[in-house]
């Protein structure tokens, strides 16, 4: 465990926008970029700059964390928690913590954003996936269509 | 944070999501369905190719709309992905009443699977062919594997094989067969911790031997009326799940059950067979030191009708913690006596009642 390796007590976040977050050692296990930066240090309290994630994001990271890092919450409700967590969020919400989540290096979360916008696009047309993800094609009509005959296999 | 999307000419035209390496957006893609995921190729030139490196394929019949397609859809995806991209995971259900898979296409399917050296397969299929295509069972990466055929299948599983890191395995109406010796196809697992069989027959009736050092959980699950013997010998088991009739005692000459913690008995077939109460009353001794236990209430009314029940010296269940009966709620008709029967030697502990609908 964290607490273990480093005598930090500790953990101050700074977000993009400058809010502060203090957290416990066990919060940010998951959080592989903050962790290797604390595991070198010998001091009781330390602060790290996250210039990439805003504070919005940074505090629903941390309320999923401290979910899934407590040892007093059953799975069903830890479950129940993602179901909720998910069901607020927009689509916009989602793609910016797969960003975070990338940024700090933290794969169950990450796995988890996936699958949560991979659910919302399943069964969704070519259109909504290009206007969720701000694609703009750049295949001219011909070449699309000539894609779409070349993968006929996969659109059937 | 996000750079938005001026489309541009040159190699970096950017969306909302291109300031996320490649290895993330196969994350988003490996969660969809396969067919989802090659539709992305004509989403833009980014992604045109994108489908061919995703590590998981989950191909469902009910996704296509003829048979053809499904089976076309296959053969395309397997011939068309990156050579180099690995395959950690192969889902395929193949739900169908008039189609069987043929034995070209399963092996076509597992021997690229296997190739890939995957770790999870999962497949759910109808076919009418008798034995497993070998090459599925020479993999050294395996560590998942769900069989699931149909009910009309007669697929022999193979009594000795050699899967060293196989940690899961459940199947679904499968024959076990002997080759003259005892049937015993798990006991190769070197690493088996979840072992589920499903409405599984053994050819000509013989015991089914579970046997593994490692087998932590174990769900068996058999018709009412008609499941097979099986024996355990099984030093390591935690959990055992049972639904089906109980024959004989649950464990072979010199061996015990004391590892097993947490039970689940579920017995739906009525009338309750001759044999069942006798059963069932050495399985609760057998079972001596577990610390829950969920019954059925058939499961209980079998047990009052051992012969001269409350008589019975019963030494066993001394751990018990938590005794759940699942039960209709509204009448739950339990029979006089016997959850006393059972908490008698763990007065303390906590009976409850759940409801059997699910």
């Amino acid at each position: 465990m964290a607490a273990e390796k480093s005598s930090i007590k500790i953990i101050t976040l700074i977000a993009a926008d400058g809010s502060v977050f203090e957290v416990e050692p066990n919060i940010v296990k998951e959080m592989k970029t903050v962790q290797s930066y604390i595991d070198e240090l010998d001091q009781n309290t330390v602060s790290i700059p996250l210039p990439n994630v805003f504070g919005n994001d940074l505090a629903m990271i941390i309320e999923y964390c401290k979910k899934h890092a407590s040892e007093e919450e059953t799975k069903e409700a830890k479950e129940e928690f993602d179901f909720e967590f998910v069901k607020r969020m927009k689509s916009d919400d989602k793609l910016r913590l797969l960003q975070a989540a990338s940024y700090l290096n933290m794969e169950s979360f990450l796995q988890f954003m996936a699958k949560a916008i991979a659910a919302e696009i399943e069964n969704q047309s070519v259109e909504f996936v290009r206007d969720y993800f701000q694609i703009e094609s750049d295949f001219t009509p011909e070449e699309e269509a000539e894609l779409r005959k070349e993968n006929e296999w996969a659109f059937k | 944070m996000t750079t938005v999307t001026t489309y541009n000419h040159d190699e970096n035209e950017e969306d909302r999501l291109s300031g996320l390496p490649e290895g993330i957006l196969l994350h988003i893609l490996s969660f969809l369905t396969a067919k989802k995921a090659v539709q992305t190729c004509i989403l833009s030139k980014r992604w045109n190719n994108l489908w061919k490196h995703v590590p998981t394929l989950e191909i469902y019949y009910s996704h296509f709309t003829i048979f053809r397609s499904f089976t076309q859809f296959i053969y395309q995806i397997l011939s068309l992905r990156d050579p180099s991209s690995a395959l950690h995971t192969l889902n395929i259900k193949h739900i169908n009443l008039y189609h069987l898979l043929d034995a070209k296409l399963l092996k076509t399917v597992l021997n690229y699977a296997v190739s890939y050296n995957v770790e999870r397969l999962q497949m759910r299929f109808k076919s009418d062919i008798k034995y497993f295509p070998p090459c599925l069972f020479s993999s050294h990466t395996l560590k998942y594997l769900e069989l699931y055929v149909s009910h009309s299948s007669h697929i022999i599983f193979p009594n000795s094989l050699n899967l060293p890191e196989l940690t899961t395995l459940s199947l679904r109406h499968f024959y076990f067969g002997c080759d003259g010796g005892r049937v015993e196809p798990f006991s190769t697992f070197n690493k088996l911790k979840n072992l589920k069989i499903f409405l599984c027959s053994v050819v000509g009736g013989e015991n089914l031997f579970i046997s593994s050092a490692t087998l932590a959980n174990l769900i068996q699950i058999g018709y009412p009326y008609l499941g097979i013997k099986f024996e355990l010998y099984t030093p390591s088991l935690c959990y055992f799940e049972f639904e089906g009739t109980p024959f004989q005692k649950l464990c072979g000459r010199n061996n015990n059950l004391s590892s097993v913690k947490h039970a689940n008995i579920n017995l739906e077939a009525r009338p309750i067979h001759e044999d069942t109460p006798l059963a069932l009353l050495n399985w609760m001794i057998e079972l001596a030191n577990i610390e829950s236990l969920t019954v059925s209430l058939t499961a209980l009314q079998a047990l009052s009708l051992v012969p001269d029940f409350l008589k019975v010296k019963f030494r066993s269940l001394c751990k018990l913690k938590s005794l759940k009966v699942e039960a209709d709620l509204l009448h739950p008709s339990i029979p006089h006596g016997v959850i006393k029967f059972l908490i008698q030697n763990s007065p303390s502990a906590k009976v409850e009642f759940i409801s059997d609908i699910d």
